[in-house]
């Protein structure tokens, strides 16, 4: 099978890759680009789990194809973080308590930075329906969503 | 998923001829949000895989000569954020800020909604009480028919291989005019429609409903026009009294279209309140609420 060639912005630099075409974004990801924030949950955009942000927009990267991306930008967990130092979102998931086993934590900060990126004043109901798109099975949502609130009430000038 | 090759076109000239060329086996990938997961389970293992996520123009949405025009590629929150569809088509609103998640209406198109036909999908119910026109595009050219012979059920939607549905386009609405949609899932997030109600009214310059759309959604194989309950609205004065006079017949009409079906229990009595919604909708769009 011929490869296809991928060149497309990875947490802010420009990368281009070879890949087998039939291999979907979280997969890719993961095996050729060593993103193993990316987790696949359901595999069927039902969880949040495998959440990215893609040209600004929150979405499973179990549902689209590598090669989709080719041209665009694309933002993991990765990227969230600056030379080990935590973001906004990420300190006030762990004042908050939002974090339990961990599975789902890198869909739902990627889910609240897209909304927080585009509406940094967001209300608690456009919160809730940002999150909603995201499973969670032991913190609880109370505290991911006290989170997300935090996050946006805090956000201040020190925000990376 | 099955190795295949992978095109990625970027005008809908291009996309038209690769499908016409490898129409035997082939794919097409607009948001994927149901194709990427039939590719991956090997439901569907085409020797050629069409992107069509890059075809920028159908990505539009315009009025003329009368016409509402959906471009095929618009996601569904490019709708919801669309300011045009937030003032004049509330109802489409309704829809399209219902389907799956955040992430799912980021990726997932009109387009595919439409032509995927799925037993529960979301926009094709509300399509059909805007009265909506499907336009498909192939080499030969274009040919456009109306979304109720278009939309037999899932799979079996009356696109031919080398096709792609390119547009979506209904009449405008007059100020004599309303659609009201209602859908009731299991939960509000990543809910597939369990029943839906949309309805299309005119009315008359004495208030009287001159003319009506009823559809059911996932109650049959594919969105489904009620005949006969439109002919009991038709001529009804436009008041929520006598409006609400026919919700019965709504358990009538779910009753007699699956009397077998474990879901019928359900689906019956629910079915009055998401009329009674539509109604309401309408009601309140036409300004007599």
């Amino acid at each position: 099978m011929e490869k296809i060639t991928i060149t497309f912005n990875l947490n802010g630099s420009e990368v281009t890759a070879q890949t087998s075409p039939n291999k979907r974004l979280v997969d890719f990801l993961r095996e050729d680009m060593g993103m193993l924030s990316v987790k696949e949950g359901c595999g069927e955009g039902e969880c949040g789990a495998c959440t990215v942000i893609y040209n600004g927009n929150a979405v499973t990267s179990c549902l689209m194809l590598a090669g989709q991306v080719n041209g665009g930008s694309v933002i993991t967990l990765e990227g969230v973080s600056r030379n080990g130092e935590l973001n906004y979102i990420q300190k006030a998931f762990a004042e908050a308590g939002a974090v339990q086993c961990g599975y789902c934590t890198p869909g739902m900060i990627l889910a609240a930075k897209a909304l927080l990126d585009k509406n940094p004043n967001a209300t608690n109901d456009e919160i809730k329906r940002a999150m909603s798109g995201n499973l969670c099975r032991c913190t609880g949502y109370a505290k991911i969503l006290k989170a997300v609130e935090m996050a946006r009430d805090t956000k201040g000038d020190a925000a990376l | 998923m099955k190795p295949f090759t992978y095109h990625a076109p970027v005008t809908v000239a291009e996309a038209a001829a690769l499908l016409d060329r490898y129409q035997d086996s082939v794919a097409v990938v607009a948001g994927g949000t149901d194709v990427v997961i039939e590719l991956n389970e090997k439901q569907k293992t085409p020797a050629h895989v069409v992107d069509i996520s890059k075809l920028k123009e159908l990505r539009y949405v315009k009025e003329e000569d009368g016409m509402v025009k959906l471009g095929a590629l618009n996601t569904f929150t490019e709708l919801e954020n669309n300011p045009y569809i937030q003032e004049k088509l509330p109802a489409l609103i309704e829809t399209v800020s219902h389907v799956g998640s955040p992430q799912i209406r980021n990726l997932g198109t009109i387009g595919g909604n439409v032509v995927n036909a799925s037993v529960a999908g979301d926009s094709p119910t509300v399509f059909l009480a805007y009265g909506a026109q499907v336009v498909l595009q192939s080499v030969q050219g274009e040919r456009v028919m109306t979304l109720e012979d278009f939309n037999k059920g899932p799979g079996n939607c009356q696109i031919r291989p080398n096709e792609l549905l390119t547009e979506i386009r209904f009449p405008a609405l007059t100020a004599d005019e309303a659609v009201g949609y209602f859908k009731i899932g299991k939960r509000k997030s990543l809910a597939i429609v369990v029943l839906a109600v949309s309805m299309y009214i005119r009315r008359t310059a004495d208030n009287h409903v001159e003319d009506c759309r009823v559809i059911l959604g996932a109650v049959s194989k594919h969105p489904m026009r009620v005949p006969a309950l439109e002919q009991q609205i038709r001529g009804l004065e436009l008041t929520e009294e006598s409006l609400y006079e026919t919700l019965p017949l709504f358990t009538d009409a779910v009753q007699a279209a699956i009397p077998t079906r474990a879901s019928v229990v359900y689906k019956r009595e629910g079915v009055r309140g998401a009329a009674r919604r539509c109604f309401d909708q309408i009601l309140l769009q036409l300004g007599e609420a």
